[in-house]
């Protein structure tokens, strides 16, 4: 197995390094080879979508050129916004051969596949995964928190089951953690909105917490570096006490902590909510 | 100098392939629509949809309507979740009618101009600007370009050190990336 | 020499804007053999056909060719015109410048040429048409009724008062259909056993109608008249003739603990008994793959202890083989499971029901005994949401129809409720609310004015668990869209109605079409509302699409006439359209070879051996015979055959060629 695409786009480059780390850590273990795309472009977010069409469609655009330049043909971009923009420029791109003329390139750039963290774990190496696992998650209540763009739209992610999810699910359970059953799972966090609008996102982080809570969840898992910055680094203004407050755990960080990875490996120091208590439990 | 040739409707149909005009009101969009609460939205998706079909059916209030569109803040204030365009059950893509009310709203300078639409939209910028100048975005500039558009020198300003100690801010801007091909091609495109 | 009539209809506009008729009828008066033509704006009309009776016998005309619609619309009408003045109907041809000219050209000039190019190809073939006479087929005067609902058993009764035997088959051990399970109709509010047990008794009891309950049709063969139906009787396990319904085999079966399908779920039933107390027949039927018997070789207390000895766990499902004339297929509907739906409460909820189990909820018969009471606690809902369109009129999940019945089911549901929780709050859901019908929109009122049923116009983004509370997201479009979530102890969906699951399967076995949804097909939706494009097979109720009661029986009452109309006939006619083999004198007797590639290649099986045989018996060759009741006049072994020495009555290899030559003169 080797040479898969890998696009860590800004946040996994920045704020969210641990996202970065405990991904290529488990990727190490799994034995996947991760090819970094030389020269990538920030993939737009919502701020290029949202007040200019063509750049939206050109920096993504670019990037998977750069990824067939290179010679990949499937991209894992692990931040649900970049998957999500790949996803839907590449969907683009069939309709729309202009795109490509534009950025002077061939076409059939809408053959390179981005994949999503989850498409990943689940098709291609969760077989792999299964072996690697050495220490068990058994007794944690995990909060599977896909968020908005790691399943939505449909037509571009492919996910049929998009209001009821279980591919992050049957990934904690293989890990022997105990996925909850709650209502937050697929509701946004308002992340875009993060430096601007900020009611938006302590509300809804406020109601997802709530929800992970009433539940008994100890640790919500994601795969959204912007879900996680919400959510983490805001539960304090949410008006959470410190000792109610829920670790924010990355899917990778899970997987390779089960994998017997250390904390420090994972960056599990890095949360503004500490995750100690959360993996002592599991020892118990 | 902007003429205005085409329909909203029109424009929403050329970029996500759907028509506003299939939309037959069930209301699902605004149901299911986390900023369509109180405080937030003005106008909900669903009557946002109505809007583009009656600029359609009445050519004398299209001006009208499509003002109101433009100038409402819920554009501006969708999350872009998707929520709205996976559950339609008429297939109209809501929330990428939204990406075209905001772009046209930009170009015709007929947007919403209230404070935290001007916020949304300056950061929307600051973001734009820095992605294809550097090729990829600095967090702490980000911040910083974006308070000095809008002057909020103060908000947040605990987290930045917070965030710092943990590590996950760095005050040095990382590798940028090549945007020149980029730059060209948005240029191209803008003259078909 | 013949002597051809030519008459050129205008069709009003349709085909005399686009086409000179008179000119074409001119030219056709020029023709070798035509010694008469004409035009007229409306030939089918009675005057127009009075003009073709009379030239017929004033001119002696020895064939006719009409210019006019296609020969789908309108050559039956004309050919029967011909057979009143005395010509043989078949020496009557159509020229088809509507569908195959004026429609399809707007050049009056080329329009009029190829008219002209038409008419002279017919006329050149219907001077060799040679006259035909009907085949008479046999009638087996019986019928068929798949399904037992109360679409089936309402056609079984009619046809069997017609004093007409009926074999009604039903595949679950009962008559009832989805009807049994219901509370109370609307828009009268009268209980659906009270009405519908008695017509099951009346069925099960009529001296011209045989029940087969348990039982599937496997095959169907034949043709109109003459079907020939196999029937699978499941082994009930039981016999009937000796089993007198007394229940101590369900009262004492240990597996107690299954869903009952008749209860949807929301109670229970045993490993052996009837569906309902009212059950027709009152027999009960042992559950194979849930029974301790069947599964280990165990238990047998139901054998033990029934005291005549009906109980036979040795019995095997029969085949039985019927003739039958007609067949009206009566299969009925099914509700939208509601696993379908994931957006509400991941489809999986205990206290978000189905539109069928608020039926067994709210029914005297059902497992609270009429009682509301939701099925995760049994409290008492305080705040009831409705929800409606649920499954249907959703383009993008594939379901774009109306199912038709839920917003009048709906209305009663709340209405019911309301009656049974005076305190509660109901609040249905909908988008807009179609009650055409009799009574039925004050029935709708009703439930508003007089009911306090709150209608909320949205509909449901998403049902969700908030901590053991059901919360439906909705929002008020006639205030704007502002954004309700609402708190609900109880869900009731307007479940969409869905074609049963293996309709495709029957219909494909029946030879009967069925649209892109799996709704069987009618012949025409405005005309032949109750005929399918099979003749002698005929729908009732919903398995042609969603339909209320009162549309149900009355299409019912509609498929019996219309096999009581077939069975009212002394014997069957059909066209004489078939394939023929050739037949000449001795010593060749015919130029066929024997080589059957022909029986190969018809679909129709309708290609037997002949043995021709000297006087002494001696066999001196074989040949292929066309079995006249079973060929279609397809046309297959015509083409096929090597040798030339088949033919097709009616579309000879001289007529075709005659009228293809007569275009390239």
């Amino acid at each position: 197995m080797s040479g898969l695409g890998y696009y860590p786009g800004c946040s996994l480059s920045g704020s969210a390094s641990e996202y970065d780390r405990s991904l290529r850590a488990v990727a190490g273990q799994l034995g996947v080879e991760l090819r970094e795309i030389p020269e990538w472009v920030c993939c737009g977010a919502t701020s290029a979508h949202a007040i200019d069409h063509n750049a939206a469609l050109c920096l993504a655009a670019d990037t998977l050129a750069k990824a067939r330049r290179a010679g990949l043909t499937e991209v894992l971009a692990p931040c649900a916004m970049c998957y999500q923009r790949l996803a839907v420029v590449a969907h683009e791109l069939k309709q729309n051969p202009g795109i490509a003329t534009a950025l002077d390139e061939a076409p059939g750039l809408e053959n390179i596949k981005p994949l999503s963290v989850l498409a990943w774990l689940n098709n291609g190496v969760s077989d792999a995964l299964q072996a690697k696992v050495t220490r068990s998650l058994t007794g944690l209540k995990v909060a599977c928190y896909y968020g908005c763009l790691l399943v939505r739209p449909p037509k571009i992610t492919g996910i049929q089951q998009v209001e009821a999810p279980r591919q992050m699910e049957q990934l904690v359970t293989l890990l022997g953690g105990q996925p909850v059953r709650w209502s937050m799972a697929t509701e946004c966090c308002g992340a875009s909105f993060a430096l601007s609008q900020k009611s938006t996102v302590l509300r809804q982080g406020r109601q997802i917490y709530d929800a992970a809570r009433k539940v008994g969840a100890d640790v919500f898992c994601l795969a959204c570096p912007m879900c996680h910055a919400n959510l983490d680094m805001r539960q304090g203004e949410m008006g959470i006490p410190a000792e109610a407050q829920l670790p924010v755990i990355y899917l990778t960080q899970l997987i390779g902590w089960a994998m017997g990875l250390d904390a420090t490996t994972l960056g599990l120091d890095k949360h503004f909510v500490p995750t100690a208590g959360a993996f002592a439990k599991e020892k118990s | 100098m902007t003429t205005v040739s085409q329909t909203l409707a029109n424009l929403v149909h050329q970029r996500t392939g759907t028509r506003p005009l299939d939309c037959y009101q069930c209301g699902r969009c605004a149901a299911g629509c986390p900023q369509n609460v109180p405080g937030e939205m003005d106008i909900s998706p669903t009557r946002i949809m109505r809007l583009l079909q009656g600029e359609t059916a009445f050519p004398e209030k299209a001006v009208e309507y499509a003002r109101q569109a433009l100038t409402a803040e819920t554009p501006w204030l969708c999350a872009g979740c998707q929520a709205c365009t996976t559950r339609c059950p008429q297939g109209v893509d809501i929330a990428g009618a939204m990406d075209v009310l905001r772009q046209e709203g930009l170009k015709r300078r007929m947007t919403a101009t209230t404070k935290r639409v001007r916020d949304i939209q300056a950061l929307h910028r600051t973001f734009l600007n820095s992605a294809l100048r550097h090729g990829r975005i600095h967090e702490l500039f980000l911040v910083i370009g974006y308070k000095l558009r809008t002057g909020h020198l103060f908000q947040d300003a605990a987290l930045g050190p917070a965030m710092m100690a943990k590590g996950k801010l760095h005050l040095l801007p990382g590798k940028s990336a090549d945007t020149s091909r980029v730059k060209t091609a948005v240029e191209r495109l803008k003259t078909p | 020499m013949s002597r051809i009539g030519v008459f050129i209809c205008h069709c009003g506009e349709n085909i005399g804007k686009t086409v000179d008729c008179p000119r074409v009828a001119e030219s056709a008066r020029k023709l070798p053999g035509v010694v008469y033509a004409v035009d007229y704006r409306y030939t089918c009309s009675e005057p127009g056909q009075a003009q073709i009776r009379d030239a017929i016998k004033e001119h002696k005309l020895t064939g006719v060719v009409v210019g006019a619609c296609s020969p789908r619309m309108h050559e039956k009408t004309f050919r029967k015109t011909c057979a009143a003045a005395g010509l043989n109907p078949y020496l009557c041809e159509i020229a088809n410048l509507r569908e195959q000219c004026s429609w399809v050209h707007t050049d009056r000039e080329q329009a009029t040429r190829k008219a002209i190019d038409i008419v002279r190809s017919i006329v050149a073939r219907v001077q060799r048409n040679t006259p035909l006479a009907p085949i008479r087929v046999p009638l087996t005067r019986r019928a068929l009724v798949i399904g037992g609902g109360i679409a089936g058993i309402q056609a079984a009764l009619d046809i069997a008062d017609g004093g007409t035997e009926v074999i009604l088959v039903e595949r679950t051990p009962s008559l009832g259909g989805h009807m049994a399970q219901l509370s109370e109709t609307f828009p009268t509010l009268d209980c659906s056993q009270c009405i519908l047990t008695p017509r099951m008794v009346e069925a099960a009891s009529h001296p011209n109608i045989r029940l087969e309950t348990y039982s599937e049709v496997e095959k169907l063969g034949g043709y109109v008249g003459n079907f020939e139906v196999t029937i699978r009787r499941k082994a009930r396990s039981i016999d009937p003739k000796k089993c007198t319904g007394c229940g101590t085999c369900w009262q004492k079966c240990p597996v107690k603990k299954l869903p009952s399908e008749f209860d949807e779920g929301l109670g229970l039933r045993a490993a052996i008994g009837i569906p309902f107390p009212q059950a027709v027949p009152n027999k009960p039927v042992i559950d194979r793959a849930n029974c301790i018997k069947f599964k280990n070789g165990k238990c047998g207390a139901c054998q033990k202890l029934c005291q005549t000895g009906a109980v036979d766990f040795t019995q095997e499902d029969e085949i039985i083989t019927e003739k039958v004339g007609a067949i009206v297929v009566a299969t009925g509907f099914q509700v939208l499971p509601k696993d379908q739906l994931p957006a509400y409460a991941d489809g999986d909820h205990p206290d978000v029901l189905t539109g069928l189990q608020f039926e067994r909820l709210a029914s005297a018969s059902g497992p609270t005994g009429g009682e509301i009471r939701r099925p995760s606690d049994g409290k008492e809902p305080q705040t009831v949401v409705f929800v409606q369109c649920a499954g249907s009129r959703d383009r993008e999940k594939g379901r774009a129809y109306c199912s038709k019945i839920c917003c009048m089911y709906t209305a009663k549901h709340a209405m019911l409720y309301r009656h049974k929780v005076h305190g509660g709050r109901a609040i249905v859901l909908c988008m807009d609310v179609r009650t055409p019908g009799k009574g039925y929109d004050e029935f709708y009122r009703r439930a508003i004015e007089q009911d306090g049923v709150i209608y909320l116009r949205s509909r449901a983004a998403r049902i969700y668990r908030d901590n053991g509370q059901l919360v439906v997201q909705a929002a008020d479009t006639l205030n704007g869209g502002e954004r309700l979530d609402i708190k609900a102890d109880l869900v009731v969906l307007g479940s969409a109605a869905i074609p049963q699951p293996d309709v495709r399967t029957l219909a494909q076995k029946l030879g009967v079409g069925y649209d892109a949804d799996g709704w069987l097909s009618e012949a025409h939706p405005k005309l032949r509302p109750v005929e399918t494009n099979t003749a002698g097979i005929f729908l009732a109720g919903a398995c042609q699409g969603p339909k209320d009661i009162p549309d149900t029986v009355a299409q019912a009452s509609a498929a019996a006439a219309k096999t009581l109309a077939l069975f009212a006939a002394k014997e069957l006619q059909r066209d004489p359209i078939i394939a023929r083999v050739n037949r000449c004198a001795p010593p060749v007797f015919s130029t066929c070879i024997g080589c059957f590639t022909c029986a190969a290649a018809c679909p129709y099986k309708a290609i037997e051996r002949e043995e021709i045989r000297d006087r002494k018996g001696g066999l001196i060759k074989v040949v292929a015979r066309v079995n006249e009741s079973l060929c279609q006049g397809c046309g297959t072994c015509v083409s096929l055959c090597r040798s030339k020495s088949m033919d097709l009555d009616g579309f000879t290899e001289e007529e075709v060629f005659a009228a293809l030559e007569a275009l390239v003169e």
